[in-house]
């Protein structure tokens, strides 16, 4: 949003909504306090394009994920969000037609902001508003007392596994990752191995301990035993990737 | 739109002043006056600057990896990433407290009961601070303004001189979102003739390192208070050292009474036996529950391998892809469960003699 300068007219770039701004022409100190309207600002990614195959690759991974992703294409864009306060609340509505389910769960995101200037942002990446806020205030039935639109950054990855596509959204200020469609997870494989390693340590000491008539022998036995089981659950494991 | 803008001049030449965020005394650079500024309803912005460098950061993470229970090739497969300065802005609300404050107190005197009424006078400062962002987001729990301030001063905050090489937050939460409003400052206490004077807001930008690194294609992080050196945040792979040994552990310990109970069942005296399980039902099923809950704990250990993740001074090890409620886990409910209603029933039963209705 820009404001006129009351000393030399020119146009001042205004991200707060109350506070000082300096006239980039005059230089002049401005006190500006806005009461009404809203304040258009953009948050300032952080995330940059190579830090988004290991961004992708740490949340899939956290997920039991198989890894071995490519990635085939990377585009950055900004997508609106209206946030209002209701007294002592804020609310927060994605402005735009929901791209993917999953990102619902997205808020926005806290960082360096910047005014929102139309004839200096790629308009391209700009996705805008789909209604007015007066529409949206109405429907929700808010009594806003301050309202500001952000555009909240955000990387759209296509990524191959498989050859099979699948598509990510990673939130360029935290590096969240929101996505519909995962690659499979081996989680039941997993499962599985792990559980029949269990069920072979639990069935070594069944048998030693039902086998042996004293039963002084079976806990120095046990112990004896932990040494092979120890060995032989490594191996069995060690295919698993953690 | 509505608002106002207004143009901040010498009050002497009438030049331009070039005013900074927090800064109340300003020189004109024209004439030389100096005045004060007061402008209502501004939240005046003050920053603390860092006391730690890059190195120094980085160093603190690297100490903070060298720690005990995490990954044992940590300190050969972890990276340095990345590294960013950020300013977090914090809201510090300060008050005068001033007035006299009446306690009632009863003493016992030669077994009368005296009331005695004792009046102080106070004057202290208040200060309450509550972030003006979502430090959660950060899995930072709190910065404490007092401390940094020991180390370093505040200063008025130059916005264009911080952005050069950090990245400065913008507050988002309002005043009354964060509960830093005068409202705060309310006495509802009798005998409190207390008032609040010079209540004042302000806004404190803390730094904070986050310094990423990479281990076996992953991205960890941590967050370093640039000023103290504090770690606020960090997250790393925990060591799996344990891990089987866990298992077996658990599972040795669950196994004796159950192999050789078993082989009692089999070759012994069966009738004995049973007499005996019957007699001991109840201790065998708690035992058991035991058993189970052991189990449960090793298994998830053996299972899923972990993050330890620090915030400020809690360490906590969260297990990777680890379904809500385990099937043992699941067991261990429904055996506790069915202790604790059982357990509720003797109880009801004791208290419902049989003999209050004769």
């Amino acid at each position: 949003m820009e404001v006129k300068c009351t000393q030399c007219g020119g146009e001042v770039p205004v991200e707060i909504d109350q506070g000082l701004a300096s006239c980039p022409y005059c230089s002049s100190s401005l006190y500006v306090s806005l009461n009404d309207g809203f304040l258009h600002y953009v948050i300032t990614p952080t995330l940059k394009e190579k830090d988004l195959d290991k961004t992708l690759k740490t949340f899939l991974a956290r997920k039991e994920r198989k890894s071995g992703l490519v990635i085939r294409e990377a585009a950055q864009i900004f997508w609106p969000y209206w946030r209002i306060q209701q007294d002592a609340e804020t609310k927060t509505f994605i402005a735009a037609t929901n791209p993917i389910t999953s990102l619902e769960r997205a808020s926005i995101p806290d960082g360096d902001t910047k005014p929102f200037l139309k004839n200096k942002v790629d308009k391209d990446r700009f996705e805008m508003p789909g209604e007015p806020i007066e529409d949206l205030i109405e429907r929700e039935g808010i009594s806003a007392s301050k309202v500001w639109l952000a555009h909240v950054p955000f990387w759209i990855v296509d990524y191959e596994y498989d050859s099979v596509k699948y598509q990510a959204w990673i939130d360029a200020v935290r590096g969240e990752v929101y996505a519909d469609d995962l690659p499979p997870a081996f989680t039941k494989e997993k499962d599985r191995l792990y559980a029949r390693a269990a069920w072979f340590i639990f069935a070594v000491f069944f048998i030693l301990g039902a086998a042996i008539s004293n039963g002084d022998y079976v806990i120095p036995l046990y112990v004896l035993a932990s040494v092979p089981l120890y060995y032989i659950t490594k191996r069995t494991l060690k295919g698993a990737a953690s | 739109m509505k608002g106002a803008v207004c143009h901040i001049s010498c009050p002497s030449c009438g030049a331009t002043l070039a005013l900074l965020e927090g800064k109340r005394v300003c020189t004109c650079s024209a004439c030389g006056t100096r005045s004060l500024v007061e402008i209502k309803d501004m939240i005046p912005k003050f920053a603390i600057e860092p006391e730690l460098n890059l190195q120094e950061a980085k160093l603190a993470a690297i100490k903070l990896l060298a720690k005990q229970n995490l990954a044992a090739d940590l300190k050969k497969a972890a990276k340095f990433y990345d590294a960013g300065l950020y300013y977090l802005p914090i809201y510090e609300l300060g008050a005068q407290r001033v007035g006299k404050m009446t306690v009632r107190e009863i003493i016992r005197k030669n077994e009368f009961l005296i009331t005695k009424e004792k009046a102080t006078v106070l004057l202290s400062d208040i200060q309450f601070q509550s972030p003006a962002v979502k430090l959660g987001d950060w899995g930072i729990e709190d910065i404490k303004l007092e401390k940094l301030r020991q180390i370093k001063p505040m200063k008025p905050f130059d916005s264009g001189k911080l952005e050069k090489d950090a990245h400065v937050f913008d507050s988002t939460l309002p005043p009354d979102a964060a509960g830093v409003t005068g409202a705060r400052f309310s006495t509802s206490v009798a005998g409190d003739e207390t008032k609040f004077l010079r209540v004042n807001l302000r806004i404190v930008f803390c730094p904070v390192w986050l310094i990423k690194y990479s281990y076996h294609n992953r991205l960890y992080r941590i967050v370093i208070d640039a000023v103290t050196g504090a770690v606020l945040f960090g997250r790393a792979p925990a060591g799996d050292v344990e891990r089987i040994p866990a298992m077996i552990a658990a599972l040795a310990v669950m196994t004796y009474p159950l192999s050789r109970a078993a082989r009692f069942l089999f070759t012994g005296n069966a009738m004995d036996i049973t007499g005996f399980i019957i007699f001991l039902a109840v201790p065998l099923f708690l035992l058991l529950t035991f058993f189970v809950i052991i189990v449960a704990m090793a298994w998830n250990q053996f299972r899923y391998s972990g993050e330890v993740v620090w915030r400020g001074e809690r360490i906590e090890v969260e297990r990777l892809n680890k379904p809500p409620e385990t099937g043992m886990e699941k067991l261990a409910g429904v055996m506790l469960s069915f202790i604790a209603s059982s357990a509720s029933e003797i109880k009801l039963m004791k208290s419902n003699r049989w003999y209050d209705g004769i």
